[in-house]
Formats: structure tokens, sequence, C-alpha cells
């Protein structure tokens, strides 16, 4: 499946979805419409009329389920509104400190780190749910900024680093393929209806109490029991539905994901194995909350308790049987196959025998493999093992201090601040000036600036992404601290520093800090002629060439709305591009991605990337919350 | 009876949306009364390194200090008291008798190290050496890091004990086990200008 397809599928599925939920819970206010009717029609006084139409509480009744409906989903959004952490930290996850020396923490970051660096996304943090010993694993965020990955004690301790490896690379899947923000949504909405149910079961506990102590309002008490009922039963009825539907829904999304984990990490074994394991032992959750997230689980919380059809997930038999199809359906062949082979499986990725393994695997992985075409350039939302032997290898050739300090909640800020540093002269005094308030900060900065700028571009590019995480170890007021600095910092660049304001804003939005004062609206597509000009500008030498260049890339956004321009010169600094990353950010994933296409072709243009335009386009891309996977 | 029903649908959706708001609110004192536990971890890790370096140093300079076995003697005994503190506080963050223990055995670290750091400036070719200098400059940087992880603690214990505090969840607090405000971890910020000094 190519990228848009995929995109334009999701879209199209949850479109779908949502107006199936939109009925249900227009039926939900009918129904208990209907119910709030009978109740006072078969209630009536003997010497009533046989057929009065209660109006009042029809519409009392329908407007009271909408409402209580409306406040439930408001409510649980507000919630989650503060993005994965809000998610793990409410299912009882802590977050694991990225310097931690426990080995079973410190294997499970480092496959992580691997995974993202490979993906060329920012490392997400990991949650680790201590006191669950079921194999379960986890994505939530909103965003590709502020993802989240969790996993539970049990999957810690019970898999080996192959499994590990495959299960987290299932949950990226998820991150890169963003299922994470449609499941956010549902998991709203599903929550407005769950409180239905539970309001109904509320009022017959009440009042099934109460009738013993009361007799005087028996006839109420009675009523109310069965409007309790009635609102339990057609909310239950109402969350069936809604789980049925995101059922058929999440359920593909896991095919996918177990087919995207075989694809990142080129060993069906591991992930075969780790679901092997959840099968033999458990993947069941203590958390109360995790009956309501158990679609973003990569294995069912409560286990074999849903229906086949009711269920978020396909049943393990099934899945591994995708995975791999020549599998004896014994679960301890894959559990032992699976640790067994971890030491050697551990280097599929060298290049050993890359292509015999990749041949094996269309027909291993039936309909859902060949929907990813033959490689990586189809499906830009993939890692490929290259690019996994690739960050592996980055990360252990990487100097240690260095890697320390990305993980070091105190270094991180001077490694982050490196990047903020300008090479204009005036600026960059300017800058000292406002860090010499914090002389240890400041000696930490002049130390860690050398040896980072020894370094490759793209190492340069992954110590960036591995210490954002680190940020996530910083107090409330610490980071609101280093936000005010980085803002401070940002505002004293030079007109020129177009990756040091990218870079600036990446972090600021991994602090979770918003910009004070609003920015104008641009127009769309005076911020995309502000973004291609850019780089058009910074890889040619001259206005001729650049607009030559320029041309090239827009062509495809030329076709769609008007011929577009390159700006004059003095329109394609830091100061334009700050109103028009905001712009951008708005628009559809598929438009940014085909943005960041036509950027590509502007730089490729004259033959030579040269580094500053490769730097440009990477943080181009994490700026506008796309992945920009590691070019082995 | 249809105004009755309605009212009493009215007053159950209220009690409801108070059981729901109680919930959040214990979700909430849950989740910070979390925070700050697993912020603790960041300090462990600091001193852990801290203390961890402590026999390198001694290792070092005991060549040297033939004469001055007393004053080592000294910080490897401070030193081995931190770090059961740091154990106990590990087990129980923000306890106000752990983090009073912790605050004591890293005072009388200091005071040890610091007594140690007048004894080498008399040795000049102990002052000399690049490996002495180096393990007392790391030593000084972890301070640092220990002063951010500790500042990180005490504002998630202050974020903690002042939620705690304000209207609803106080009721809630009392009701649910989060009785205690927890402790913030102190150290004697007269001794940490006489720590390490790094001027040789």
């Amino acid at each position: 499946m190519q990228f848009f397809e995929q995109q334009d599928q999701a879209r199209a599925q949850s479109g779908r979805l949502l107006l199936l939920f939109a009925l249900a819970v227009i039926a939900l206010g009918v129904v208990s419409a209907v119910a709030a009717h009978m109740l006072l029609t078969f209630n009536r006084d003997p010497e009533a009329p046989p057929f009065v139409y209660h109006d009042q509480v029809v519409w009392c009744a329908a407007l009271g389920t909408w409402g209580i409906i409306f406040l439930g989903s408001t409510y649980k959004l507000t919630a989650l509104r503060g993005g994965g952490h809000k998610v793990a930290e409410s299912m009882g996850g802590t977050l694991l400190m990225a310097n931690s020396h426990d080995p079973l923490e410190r294997r499970v970051l480092n496959v992580v780190e691997e995974m993202a660096i490979a993906a060329g996304l920012p490392v997400p943090p990991v949650y680790l749910l201590r006191s669950e010993s079921g194999i379960n694993a986890f994505a939530a965020g909103w965003s590709h900024d502020d993802a989240v990955i969790g996993v539970t004690q049990g999957a810690l301790s019970t898999l080996s680093r192959d499994q590990l490896q495959g299960v987290i690379a299932h949950e990226f899947s998820h991150i890169l393929h963003r299922d994470c923000a449609l499941n956010m949504r549902l998991l709203g909405v599903l929550y407005g209806i769950v409180v239905i149910s539970s309001l109904g079961r509320f009022i017959m506990h009440m009042t099934s109490g109460s009738r013993h102590r009361s007799t005087k309002k028996e006839g109420g008490v009675a009523q109310l029991f069965i409007l309790g009922a009635v609102l339990w039963l057609f909310g239950s009825l109402g969350v069936l539905v809604a789980r049925l539907i995101q059922a058929a829904v999440s359920q593909q999304r896991e095919y996918l994901a177990d087919a995207s984990a075989v694809q990142f990490t080129r060993n069906p074994h591991g992930i075969a194995g780790a679901l092997a394991q959840i099968a033999t032992a458990s993947s069941a959750l203590a958390s109360p909350s995790a009956k309501d997230s158990s679609h973003m689980l990569i294995s069912s919380p409560s286990s074999s308790s849903f229906a086949g059809l009711l269920s978020s997930h396909p049943p393990l038999f099934e899945r591994i049987s995708r995975i791999v199809p020549a599998w004896d359906g014994n679960f301890d062949s894959l559990v032992a196959a699976g640790t067994g082979q971890g030491q050697p499986r551990r280097n599929a990725a060298a290049p050993s025998e890359p292509n015999a393994e990749f041949e094996l695997e269309p027909a291993a992985m039936g309909g859902e493999l060949q929907a990813f075409g033959a490689g990586r350039g189809d499906d830009q939302n993939a890692v490929s093992v290259t690019q996994l032997a690739a960050a592996r290898g980055l990360l252990a050739s990487m100097q240690v201090n260095l890697t320390d300090a990305a993980h070091d909640p105190y270094q991180v800020r001077a490694l982050l601040i490196t990047f903020l540093f300008d090479a204009d002269p005036i600026a960059r005094t300017a800058q000292t000036t406002t860090l010499s308030d914090d002389s240890a900060l400041l000696r930490e900065v002049y130390a860690m600036e050398e040896p980072l700028f020894s370094l490759e571009l793209r190492e340069r590019k992954a110590l960036f992404n591995l210490g954002l995480p680190t940020l996530a170890a910083l107090s409330e007021p610490q980071r609101h601290s280093f936000a005010q600095l980085v803002r401070t910092l940002r505002d004293q660049m030079s007109n020129d520093n177009l990756s040091g304001y990218c870079f600036a804003l990446v972090i600021l939005r991994h602090l979770g800090s918003t910009e004070t004062e609003p920015t104008p609206p641009v127009l769309v597509k005076t911020a995309i002629e502000t973004a291609l000009g850019m780089l058009a500008a910074r890889g040619n030498t001259n206005r001729a060439q650049a607009e030559v260049a320029f041309n090239q890339g827009s062509q495809r956004f030329s076709a769609r709305g008007g011929r577009l321009k390159l700006p004059p010169d003095d329109q394609l600094g830091v100061k334009s591009l700050h109103g028009a990353l905001n712009s951008l950010r708005r628009l559809p994933v598929r438009t940014r991605q085909d943005l960041l296409n036509a950027a590509e072709v502007i730089a490729t243009e004259d033959g030579i990337v040269k580094d500053s335009e490769q730097e440009l386009l990477s943080i181009l891309a994490t700026s506008l919350d796309v992945a920009c996977p590691l070019v082995a | 009876m249809s105004v009755g029903v309605v009212i009493a649908i009215i007053v159950i959706a209220l009690m409801v949306g108070s059981v729901f708001y109680f919930i959040g609110i214990y979700n909430r004192l849950t989740t910070l009364g979390e925070r700050h536990k697993n912020a603790f971890s960041q300090i462990e890790v600091q001193l852990q390194r801290r203390y961890d370096l402590i026999p390198n140093l001694v290792e070092t300079v005991k060549a040297y200090l033939k004469h001055e076995q007393e004053t080592l003697t000294r910080v490897i005994e401070a030193r081995n008291t931190a770090l059961s503190g740091l154990k106990a506080a590990a087990q129980n963050p923000g306890e106000a008798g752990a983090m009073k223990q912790l605050a004591q055995a890293e005072s009388g670290l200091r005071s040890a190290l610091s007594q140690l750091s007048v004894v080498v400036e008399r040795y000049p070719e102990l002052k000399a050496d690049s490996q002495t200098g180096a393990l007392f400059e790391e030593l000084t940087s972890t301070e640092n890091k220990v002063a951010f992880a500790r500042q990180a603690f005490n504002d998630a214990v202050t974020a903690y004990n002042i939620y705690k505090k304000t209207f609803p969840p106080v009721v809630v607090a009392g009701m649910t086990g989060h009785n205690n405000d927890a402790a913030l971890l102190e150290f004697d910020s007269a001794k940490i200008k006489e720590a390490p000094k790094v001027s040789f």
C-alpha cells in the first residue's frame, strides 16, 4: 500500500467510523426518549386518557442523553489533550529516565532509540507500567511530537530482546501511521457512551439500595429503577455497537502494525514470539482505565472476555499465522524459537543475506505485505532494516559522553542549546550574554560545542532527536524556564539562521510550550512559497538558479492552486518562516508530505545536496511533524 | 409526576457528575504522588554516580596521602553512610524521616570531602596529577546535576502538596490516604559552598 493511499484509506475509514458513531449517538437519544415515554404510559393513572403524548419528557430524555454523551466526551478529550503523557500516566505508567542503569530498562530504551533514529522521528519517552505483570505495550499521542510508548513490567522481564524489538516496532507503526490520534479521538466519544451505561448502573444501584428503607415512595423509586435499567441496557448496547465499529477498524490496523513490525525488523520471529508469549502467559492489565484504551495496546487487556468480533485485536492465533504461515500452531515452539534465535537474529540487518530474507516475505505476509509495495520508495512511513542497522551503528559509534549528555536532564539543555547557537557574530554575542546568567550551563555548552560540530550531520541530528525525550524528566517550572531561555535565544538569532529557528521550534513543541503572542495567519500559498523559496535560495548561489530550482519543485502545487512565485529575498528569513510554519502545520498530513517532496526536488535540482540543504530539509520535516528517515 | 422524574434525572446527573469529578481529583492526586516519587529516581541516579566516583578518587590519592589515612577513612565511611541513606530514601521518596536522614548523611559526606580537598591542597605533586583533577572536576559537575534533579524533585513535591491543600482535593485526599505532605529534600546550602573545590 502506498503512503498516500494508506493515508486516504485511514481518513475514509475514520470518516465512516465517525458517521456510524454519530448515528449510534443519535439512536441512543431516540431510544432513551422512547423509553422515558413508555415509562410514563405504563405508569399512568387509571383515570387518565389512554394515550397522552408527553412531549416535554421525550425532549428532556433525548437532550439529556445527548448532553451526557457530549459532556462525557468533552471531559475525556480535555483530559487527553495533554497528549500521550496523560494517557500513559492515567494507566499508571511511570516515566523511564533516559539515563537509567537498570539493565532491563536500558534495553527497552535502547530498542526504542534505535527504532526512532532509524525512522527519523524524535525518540518518544518510554513509560513503564510497573505493577502490570501481563505482557503488553501501547503507543499514544496526538502527533509525532507528543507520542509516548508504554510497556508493562511483564513485557520487559519476559520477552527476549528480539521479541521486545518486534513489539516496539509494532508500536512504531502505530505512531508512523498516525493511528494514535484517531484512537484518542474515538476514546473520547466512546467514553461519552460509557457514561450513559455507568449512569444507568449507578441509578439501579442507588434505587435498589433505598428500596428496603423507604416504602412510601415505592412507585417513584421503582420508576427510577426501571429508568436506570433502561439507561444501563441501552447504554451498554451503545457501547457494544461503538466497540464493534471501532474494533472493525482497529483489527485492520493491528494486522498492518504486525506486518510493519516484520518489515522494520526483518525478523518475523520477534513479533510472532512475543505474541506467542502473550498467548501462553497473559496480556491482562489490572489498571481500570486499560479497558478504555484497549485499542492502543498491542494485545487485548482482558483476555478472551470479548467475543471475537468485539475485540479490538484479532485473535492471536490468526495474527501469528499471518506473520509465520509455516507455523504449526504450537505457541511453545515459537516462544522457544524467538528466544533461541535471539542472538544470531539480532544482526539480521547485517549485509549477510538481506535479499534472501526479503524474498521470503511477500509470500509470508500474504496480501498484507504486498500492499506495502516492493520497497521503501513507495511507503515513506517505513523503516528499513538497513536504516535500523545504520541507526544502531550510529548510536554505538557516537562518543559516549555526548550520548550520556543527551540522556542527562541537566546536560541535555546544554546539548540542545548548542543547536541554537548562531554563526553570525553579533547574534552569537547576544546569545552568549543571555546564557551567562547560568555560568555552569554556559560552560557545558562550550564544552559540548566542539565535539558536536566535529560530528557528521546525521549524527548531530540523531543526537538532537535522542535528547528530546530527556526533557520529559524536567519539572514543570524547569520546563517553563528552559522554554523561556530557548525563546529568548531564538529571538536573538540572525535572520539567516533557518535551521536554528526550526530546532528551537521543535524543542519548544516538546516542552509543550505555547507561543505567548499568536502570529497572524499567513495564506497557505504564501506559506508554501516561503518554505520552498527559502530552500531554493539557500541551495543556489544566484537568484536565476534559485528560480529554476523553485519552479521545478513547485510544479506539483502550481497545478493545484495557481502559479507559485519565488518571493523576494528579503521575505525569505526567519521572521517570515515563523508565520509560514504555523500555517503549514495545520495542513493535512498528505499536503505536508507533498511539500516535503517538493522541497526534496528543489534541494536535489542542481545535482548536489549540500550539508546545509540536507540539514534544512530534515529539520523542516521535523518541524512539519513528518518523519524524515535516516539516510543510510 | 413528569416534573418529578425530570428533577430526579437532573439530581442523579449532578450526583454522577460529582462522582466523576471526585474520581478525576483522585486520579490527579495519584498522578502527582507518582510523579514526585519518580522524580526521586533522577536524584538517585546522580547521587549514585557521585558515590561511585568517591572510591576511585580515594584509590587515586591514596598513594600520595599515606599519612592522611584518617581523612580517607572518614570519606569512605561518610560515603557508605550516604549510600545507605540513599537506598532507604529511594524506598520511600518524600517520606520526612528518610529525606532528613539522607540530607544529614549528604552533609556529612560533603564536609568529609571538603576536608579531603583541603588536604590535597597541601600536596603539590597530587595537585598536579591530572587524574585527581579530572575526578574532582567530575564530582563538581555531578554536584550541579544533583542540584538540578533535586530542584525537579522539590518542584514535584511542592505541586503535590499544594494541590492536596486546595479545596475539593483536600476532602478527597483525607479520604483516600493522601494524608501526609511529602517532604522536600534540602541539602545544607552552607555546605555546598565549601564542597570539593576545583581550584587546582
